[in-house]
């Protein structure tokens, strides 16, 4: 068949929320006069939909901001949700939505690590072209990231914004034999995970130390993913509940994305702080192989990013088989939910750093207000100090091209989010 | 019979959602006749990024149903046509509007690359309009249909 129309695959436009992303640079006398990321994003939309709302619409509703960590705002959403009603999961349940969390790790992870980031250190455009010469290493990408989503199915049903969980747990327990094979594939995921940390930190990875302060959910006896005080390196550790008097968002004219300061200071989330603030929380196998790359963490390079979410994986495909094995009876609850009007947070650790929500319900149990600080904003501010300190470290005088290509590096370095944002970064530099 | 993988690509809302449309169909179908269409393994997925791969790679044949823009102005009932499309003729510039820039095309293209793909490969595209108009819901039922019956025609013409 053939046409001569114009043609292109369409795909859902919830997906948008990822981003697009603009730097505006402008450099005189040869010193950063502006600097600005532009990022568009739309989910805050989001919590206006969710008033009048109850439960389990947030639940389902929230998972629809992202595609790439539908787990994240769902757990996040669940632990407000439970908070307020009064309901304690069972511990079967709470080890398994934290292996649902390790599914999302890994698929996000992965496909980061592989298809967007290591292009770039690698000195490719794109993953394709870095297929041509490292197959095995894309290959290990895909497989890995089956993983993820294989975890994630396994718990959400699906594996792009999962249904699976309601207040007090799943709806449904998952059959032995599929537990079985996902075990098994965790096994045969594990020396690929290993083997992935030396590799990222085998990368021409630039030496680029920065100062910045980390900011990370913490346990003391784990390594934390959906509970947690927050801690950051700067000496704080509150409860979620006190998030509002430590963080503070902001709108800049140039970008529709909210900034958030700690004490109205830039601040890092996401893999690296939580590697910088955990490192001792991780298992002795995880920090071992850690510890053989050579690289120290606490880290000052940014860069080194791409092996903290390594090590993440690693932990994360651990972790989950340690808990599918633990021969815990899956036995759950399922409330009633009684309405009290009532505030209620959550938190957990998104891949890309730390999601916090809040939510007022009513006295007949829905949402009167909701606010979700994701890590896209958190970053906003810290990319934009980076980027600064970068671009003057390289030379301001280096080709505009040169100045672009290290830019999209530093701003990938981050978050996949962004990442998506950034492989359309246009550069517009003013001499 | 072989096994055939077909997968509906598209968000479960709007106008994208003709392959998730014709998955639901082919499921009745199947559940109807299990002895004759018990060989269609049958998935809607909302992303086509690099995580389709793994999945594509476990089968020798593999029918995708997505939508396709037609660009222009106006439209008839006739517009609305299923069409094989090429691997070809798939944009894979990164697309601001996928998971992190992987479109359907750039998928296919590296699952091209790394031998990924199934031996056999049909992509049957749902020409739907850019922008929608009042009444044109109308059409997709139809639409849909042609493309349940060539699904099923292509998988039987396989046995």
């Amino acid at each position: 068949m053939s046409s001569t129309k114009k043609i292109r695959i369409d795909v859902p436009a919830l997906t948008r929320v990822e981003g697009e992303g603009a730097l505006h640079l402008s450099i005189d006398n040869g010193k950063i006069e502006t600097l600005q990321l532009e990022i568009f994003e739309p989910p805050r939309y989001f919590e206006k939909f969710l008033e009048g709302r109850p439960p389990q619409e947030v639940i389902d509703a929230v998972a629809r901001i992202c595609g790439i960590c539908p787990v994240a705002y769902q757990i996040s959403a669940a632990q407000a949700i439970e908070q307020a009603f009064d309901i304690k999961l069972t511990p079967w349940s709470e080890a398994m939505r934290r292996v649902f969390y390790c599914g999302e790790w890994i698929q996000s992870h992965a496909l980061h690590i592989h298809m967007l980031a290591a292009p770039d250190f690698l000195g490719f455009d794109t993953v394709l072209q870095m297929s041509e010469k490292y197959p095995d290493i894309v290959r290990r990408g895909i497989q890995l990231q089956g993983v993820g989503n294989a975890l994630i199915s396994l718990f959400g049903a699906r594996s792009v914004h999962p249904v699976g969980i309601r207040p007090g747990g799943f709806f449904k327990t998952p059959e032995n034999d599929a537990v079985e094979a996902m075990i098994a594939r965790l096994e045969e995921a594990l020396p690929l995970a290993k083997a992935l940390v030396q590799w990222s930190a085998s990368l021409p990875l630039p030496d680029d130390a920065q100062d910045f302060t980390s900011a990370a959910l913490h346990e003391p006896d784990r390594y934390a993913i959906n509970h947690g005080k927050i801690l950051t390196s700067s000496g704080l550790s509150f409860e979620i509940s006190d998030y509002e008097q430590h963080f503070s968002e902001h709108h800049e004219p140039h970008s529709t994305a909210l900034y958030s300061l700690l004490h109205n200071e830039p601040y890092l989330v996401g893999p690296l702080a939580r590697i910088n603030l955990n490192f001792e929380q991780l298992p002795a196998d995880i920090q071992e192989t850690a510890r053989t790359t050579g690289i120290q963490f606490p880290s000052r390079n940014m860069f080194h990013s791409i092996v903290a979410r390594a090590i993440e994986i690693h932990y994360a495909i651990f972790e989950a088989h340690q808990l599918l094995t633990a021969g815990m009876d899956a036995e759950q609850t399922d409330p009633k939910l009684e309405p009290d009007a009532t505030t209620a947070f959550g938190c957990s650790e998104a891949p890309r750093g730390t999601l916090w929500h809040k939510y007022e319900f009513t006295a007949e149990g829905v949402v009167r207000s909701a606010k979700i600080v994701p890590p896209t904003s958190q970053n906003q501010s810290r990319i934009e100090e980076d980027l600064h300190n970068a671009l003057t470290a390289i030379g301001l005088d280096q080709s505009a091209d040169t100045l672009r290509r290290h830019s999209e590096m530093v701003i990938r370095n981050y978050d996949p989010c962004i990442s998506c944002a950034t492989h359309f970064l246009k550069l517009k530099i003013k001499r | 019979m072989t096994e055939i993988l077909v997968l509906g690509i598209g968000s479960p809302f709007g106008t994208d959602n003709v392959g998730w449309m014709v998955i639901d169909k082919l499921e009745k179908i199947k559940n109807a006749h299990p002895e004759r269409y018990g060989n269609l393994s049958l998935h809607s997925l909302s992303r086509s990024d690099t995580g389709i791969l793994e999945l594509l790679s476990d089968y020798q044949y593999c029918i995708i149903i997505d939508a396709v823009i037609l660009n222009g102005d106006s439209f008839s009932a006739q517009d609305f046509r299923v069409r094989e499309v090429g691997l070809e003729e798939i944009d894979t510039c990164p697309d601001k509007f996928s998971s992190h820039g992987f479109g359907l095309g750039a998928t296919l293209q590296l699952g091209k690359a790394m031998n990924m793909l199934p031996g056999k490969l049909e992509i049957l595209g749902l020409e739907i309009p850019a922008i929608w108009e009042n009444g044109m819901d109308l059409y997709l039922e139809p639409l849909t249909n042609i493309a349940v019956d060539a699904v099923l025609e292509n998988s039987t013409n396989d046995q």
